[in-house]
């Protein structure tokens, strides 16, 4: 089982998260935003983080460049349900450019979910 | 009932140019003018002016037997010229007013999609993460319902309508998606036999396809994923109006539009994709309203209102039209033209 950071700015989206992954089995460290996201990341390195990319303050892309300059191997979900005139698979097309191999796009269901984090994990 | 109304136009003006002979009256050339104006309003075509002049002449001849008629002929030209320049100007208003109407029509629905689009792709990233919300706690909470209980069928209802929700705000996000389409050359049959292959299952058996084409190099410039969907969307709108029985022919060829032939396309070469079905026809009082969004004649739940914009949507971003017949009980036929690109080599093997 994993530890796993979840960084996620909408408070229910990122509650039903850790509780799924708590049932999963996984260890569950939780941010509200990007900034946060990276003050946790440092004092506690996680095996996974999955953050969302569109955030106030400071947005999922902007902390996936800044964790792989920090940890070049860290593995990375991206999630995204898109944002103005902007797709979700858009977000994670950018995503992947930076690196990050696994993405769900919002909404979705647990056996997605499990599956990311067991290819991003082997 | 007046005279003028029952009299055949020709007989109207043969009077005129007979009182323009006696009298000399500006009031004949003036009436000769409102004539004008008259025929094109009652939708005489041009060619059937042509034999007024003649008919008045004769008529005039058999009035009057001593007017030396070949001698006065050129002196009867003014009430002619008042009628044809009334005509011709009242004919070019009618027709810029027809096509200003057409255009504004078109522009009014452009600004509807936009309008859409920015609103709907505002508001997708926040219901998506709304229904994932919804989507997790239901299949948690589906854990913990016993088997065969009410409530794990109520939970799984709850997922299923959360399923479709997400299905619809992805066709939502279509209109937004304009600045990501990658438009690259398509053979339009290829896309044609993608989208039924990608149906296929999903279509009802008693529903018979045909494709007619004159040729397999019918070349244009589009999303291919987009066109595929255009095809979908225009498919699933036949089936459902067929009850799921009848014919669907697809009818891909060129024409060739001149200036003015369709308003809102410039001249050219164009590939034109007919998609007609035998099914329920659409009634006149909806036929002009079928392509705005949210508008469905089906019942609640079956239909989005999507399916008949998305597809407006993409053959807009192809710099195409689409257009439909239809009367009711006689099926429907959607007419989509858009630019054709020149033959490609068959070898080329980026194409789709």
């Amino acid at each position: 089982m994993a530890q796993i950071l979840v960084i996620e700015d909408d408070k229910q989206f990122r509650e039903m998260l850790a509780q799924m992954l708590e049932q999963a089995g996984h260890q569950v460290e939780t941010a509200a935003n990007g900034i946060l996201g990276m003050a946790q990341f440092r004092q506690s390195p996680p095996d996974l983080v999955i953050t969302d990319i569109l955030m106030p303050e400071k947005d999922g892309i902007d902390v996936i460049i800044e964790m792989k300059r920090e940890q070049d191997d860290i593995r990375i979900i991206a999630i995204s349900g898109g944002r103005r005139n902007i797709t979700p698979q858009f977000n994670l097309d950018s995503a992947g450019l930076i690196g990050v191999r696994q993405t769900l796009t919002k909404p979705f269901n647990r056996q997605q979910l499990l599956q990311a984090i067991q290819d991003a994990l082997t | 009932m007046p005279k003028s109304q029952v009299e055949p136009p020709s007989i109207v003006y043969s009077r005129l140019v007979r009182d323009y002979w006696l009298h000399g009256s500006e009031a004949a050339l003036i009436a000769a003018s409102d004539l004008g104006k008259k025929l094109v309003h009652d939708g005489l075509p041009p060619e059937d002016i042509g034999e007024f002049q003649q008919q008045a002449l004769l008529a005039l001849g058999q009035d009057l037997p001593a007017v030396p008629l070949t001698e006065v002929a050129a002196q009867l030209t003014p009430p002619l010229l008042e009628m044809l320049i009334a005509y011709g100007l009242a004919f070019r208003e009618q027709i810029e007013q027809r096509y200003r109407h057409e255009i504004e029509q078109r522009l009014e629905q452009n600004h509807k999609m936009e309008a859409l689009g920015t609103l709907a792709a505002g508001i997708a990233h926040d219901f998506n993460t709304i229904l994932g919300v919804i989507l997790g706690y239901a299949e948690m909470t589906l854990d913990l319902a016993p088997v065969g209980t009410p409530a794990q069928h109520n939970l799984q209802h709850i997922l299923a309508a959360t399923l479709r929700a997400r299905d619809l705000v992805a066709r939502i996000l279509a209109f937004g998606r304009r600045s990501e389409t990658r438009r690259v050359p398509v053979r339009i049959i290829h896309s044609l036999h993608e989208a039924l292959a990608m149906l296929g299952v999903t279509l009802p058996p008693s529903v018979v396809l045909h494709i007619e084409t004159t040729s397999s190099n019918l070349v244009v410039f589009a999303d291919p994923s987009e066109l595929q969907q255009l095809i979908i969307d225009l498919t699933i709108n036949a089936v459902d109006a067929m009850n799921g029985c009848g014919v669907m022919t697809f009818r891909a060829d060129t024409v060739t539009l001149a200036l003015g032939q369709l308003s809102e396309l410039p001249p050219g070469d164009y590939v034109r994709l007919r998609v007609c079905d035998t099914g329920c026809g659409i009634p006149r009082a909806v036929i002009d309203r079928i392509f705005e969004p949210f508008f469905t004649t089906k019942a609640v739940g079956r239909g989005s209102g999507l399916g008949l914009a998305v597809a407006y949507g993409i053959v807009q971003r192809m710099n195409g039209l689409i257009r439909v017949r239809s009367e009711p009980g006689q099926g429907a036929e959607f007419e989509i033209f858009c630019p054709r690109l020149g033959d490609l080599d068959e070898s080329h093997e980026a194409l789709h």
